[in-house]
């Protein structure tokens, strides 16, 4: 069993009149990569400042390994910040940033050098002491960052999009590195984006937030598998989202009746006539067959290592097609017949009764 | 032709530069190195006496004097602008631009109508002595006019929007995640300001600090009003020179001192590895 080590209670947060953050409750566990996932002004770096100390909650309380630590001040916290500008001191060496937590603590000198170098070693950065932030890349700034927060030993780190500044490719080994060296030093981390791919690759859980809730909490192979809403269906990954109503059912069928799609065929969970139903099926779930839905081809997109089929159903409905990228479109008729397996079919509980 | 254009454009500002700064400075320097004679007119005999006579002890007196009322005048001012600027810069950018107003504000007025006002204020019978004397802090009124304290106050008043201008544009520029970076390490307050605003805010303070210094050296109408011309500054000297005693060439010999002076503390500037685009910059 894992072991809590923050603790929020009944968190509202709130600027003038306009609530930020309400009711939130959550568990942050020793040692895990936790993701919060939201569009911009959903709440996460909110979230993320009030853990740091540096934003004051409006009501609720913060605890960390069971200790209150709601009214403590950001620096008496065990816990440090990746700012999403990497903030590094632009008139220090990288020495003296990364050295500058130790020495606020009047570490002594020679003992300061040796743990500087020793991070420097843990970045890949040796032989970096001398020179300036400005000097430096995109991504090793990023990296000094880490180093210059680490050297303290927090027992939390918090990244607010740390990666947002950096190019695709080196964004990519960025979350490889992250995930490894998060891996490697056992801290808890607390991670914030709006980037589903990032959140994906790199979390042990993801929070999914809206308007200061959370809307859903687990793994990322369960929130990509079995979003709880329409909102985390559409937010994470490409999705076919349908609206129905059960159009009849049995014991143990339902038939979902889709305007403008067709029918689809669940498990009966309790439904009952005429219940609104939304269910949801990922691209990849699809295939193209002799028979079944019908559907009219409208755009091939082409990644390299996928490719995506726009199409359309006879009466104007979008529906996303994950293809075997080497089906080159010429090869596509105009008409398509899908097909799905009815496990791969997710019913969002969405239903308001 | 888009060339000529250019060119004429820039006509302006050289013919500006040319005879309004550099042609009346060459004038000082050559002025500088001329004789006198007893009436008050100029001989043209080239001599080092001008400037050898400011080895005079009572000149010397004088320099010394200027650059100790300079000298706490900057003080003063640093020690007002920094916490006024690090207030400002925090609020949002609506409140930076009415507290920027305000400073400017008192430009507005001519600065020697503003020193008589401030007589209203130190004189005997001024605002400070009747409130003090209302409020029982004191029994008879304190002599705040005539004296250094009144010269130095007139001095302070008079240039602290030359140090808070530029000292603001450098604090406003500090990224505020980078405050919020040292106090997340551990950093206290007065550590913050000691290791991360104080060295980002150089230019701006060196900036300042050469705005209210050499003016202060120079505003030779406060000393004279607020002071009531007990206290030769070098400004007052200066104008001493010209208007009084009629001794051009000694004038102008002491402005030249002055302009090296200036040009020396630039230089130290840039030693020290400031910037001079920063300098120029606000």
């Amino acid at each position: 069993m894992k072991r809590v080590l923050i603790e929020l209670k009944d968190i509202k947060k709130q600027y003038n009149n306009r609530v930020i953050i309400k009711d939130l409750d959550l568990n942050i566990y020793e040692g895990e990569f936790l993701t919060l996932l939201g569009s911009s002004g959903c709440g996460k770096t909110t979230i993320l400042r009030m853990i740091s100390g540096m934003e004051d909650v409006t009501s609720g309380s913060i605890f960390m390994n069971g200790k209150d630590i709601t009214s403590l001040e950001p620096m008496k916290r065990e816990i440090n910040t990746i700012f999403q500008n990497y903030a590094l001191f632009s008139h220090m060496s990288i020495e003296k940033n990364i050295g500058f937590g130790l020495k606020m603590k009047k570490v002594d000198k020679d003992e300061i050098k040796k743990e500087v170098k020793k991070m420097l070693s843990l970045i890949k950065l040796e032989g970096y002491e001398n020179r300036k932030p400005s000097q430096l890349s995109g991504g090793e700034q990023q990296r000094v960052a880490i180093a210059r927060a680490l050297i303290n030993n927090p027992k939390v780190l918090l990244l607010d999009e740390p990666l947002s500044a950096l190019d695709k490719k080196l964004r990519k080994e960025m979350e490889i590195e992250l995930k490894m060296l998060q891996q490697k030093l056992g801290i808890t981390f607390i991670y914030v984006t709006h980037d589903q791919e990032e959140a994906l690759t790199m979390s042990d859980r993801i929070i999914i937030l809206k308007n200061g809730k959370i809307e859903q909490i687990d793994t990322p192979q369960n929130i990509y598998k079995y979003p709880k809403s329409k909102y985390v269906a559409d937010f994470i990954g490409d999705s076919n989202i349908f609206d129905g109503y059960v159009k009849s059912y049995t014991k143990n069928k339902c038939i979902i009746k889709v305007d403008k799609v067709g029918e689809f065929e669940i498990e009966n969970k309790n439904y009952e006539e005429n219940d609104k139903v939304t269910i949801m099926i990922r691209p990849e779930n699809f295939r193209i067959a002799k028979k079944g839905l019908e559907v009219y081809k409208k755009e091939f997109i082409y990644n390299g290592s996928t490719a995506k089929l726009l199409c359309k159903t006879k009466d104007n409905f979008d529906i996303i097609v994950s293809i075997n990228p080497n089906d080159f479109q010429e090869e596509l008729e105009d008409v398509l017949y899908l097909e799905w397996d009815k496990e791969d079919i997710v019913v969002i509980n969405e239903k308001v009764v | 032709m888009k060339k000529l254009f250019n060119f004429a454009l820039v006509v302006p500002v050289i013919i500006y530069s040319i005879f309004l700064i550099a042609l009346p400075i060459l004038y000082i320097f050559i002025l500088s190195f001329l004789k006198n004679d007893f009436y008050g007119g100029i001989i043209n005999e080239v001599t080092l006496n001008n400037y050898l006579s400011l080895l005079d002890f009572v000149y010397l007196k004088v320099f010394l004097k200027s650059f100790l009322v300079a000298l706490i005048t900057t003080i003063l001012c640093i020690i007002i602008a920094y916490p006024f600027c690090i207030f400002v810069s925090k609020k949002s950018s609506y409140a930076k631009k009415i507290f920027m107003t305000l400073v400017i504000i008192p430009f507005l007025t001519n600065s020697l109508i503003r020193t008589y006002g401030i007589i209203i204020l130190l004189r005997k019978e001024g605002i400070i002595n009747i409130l003090l004397q209302s409020l029982n802090i004191i029994d008879n009124p304190i002599q705040l006019m005539y004296n250094d304290f009144g010269i130095i106050f007139g001095m302070v008043y008079t240039l602290l929007p030359f140090m808070i201008l530029p000292l603001f544009s450098s604090v406003d520029k500090i990224n505020p995640s980078i405050i919020e970076a040292a106090s997340d390490l551990g950093a206290n307050k007065s550590k913050i300001f000691k290791e991360i605003i104080l060295p980002q805010t150089i230019p701006g303070l060196f900036n300042g600090s050469l705005m209210v210094f050499i003016p202060t050296i120079g505003f030779f109408f406060i000393s004279d009003i607020i002071g009531g011309g007990k206290l030769m500054l070098l400004g007052n000297l200066i104008k001493n020179q010209f208007l009084t005693a009629r001794n051009w060439p000694f004038g102008a010999a002491i402005s030249i001192i002055l302009i090296l002076i200036t040009f020396c503390l630039v230089k130290i500037y840039k030693k020290l590895g400031g910037d001079m685009d920063e300098l120029g910059g606000f």
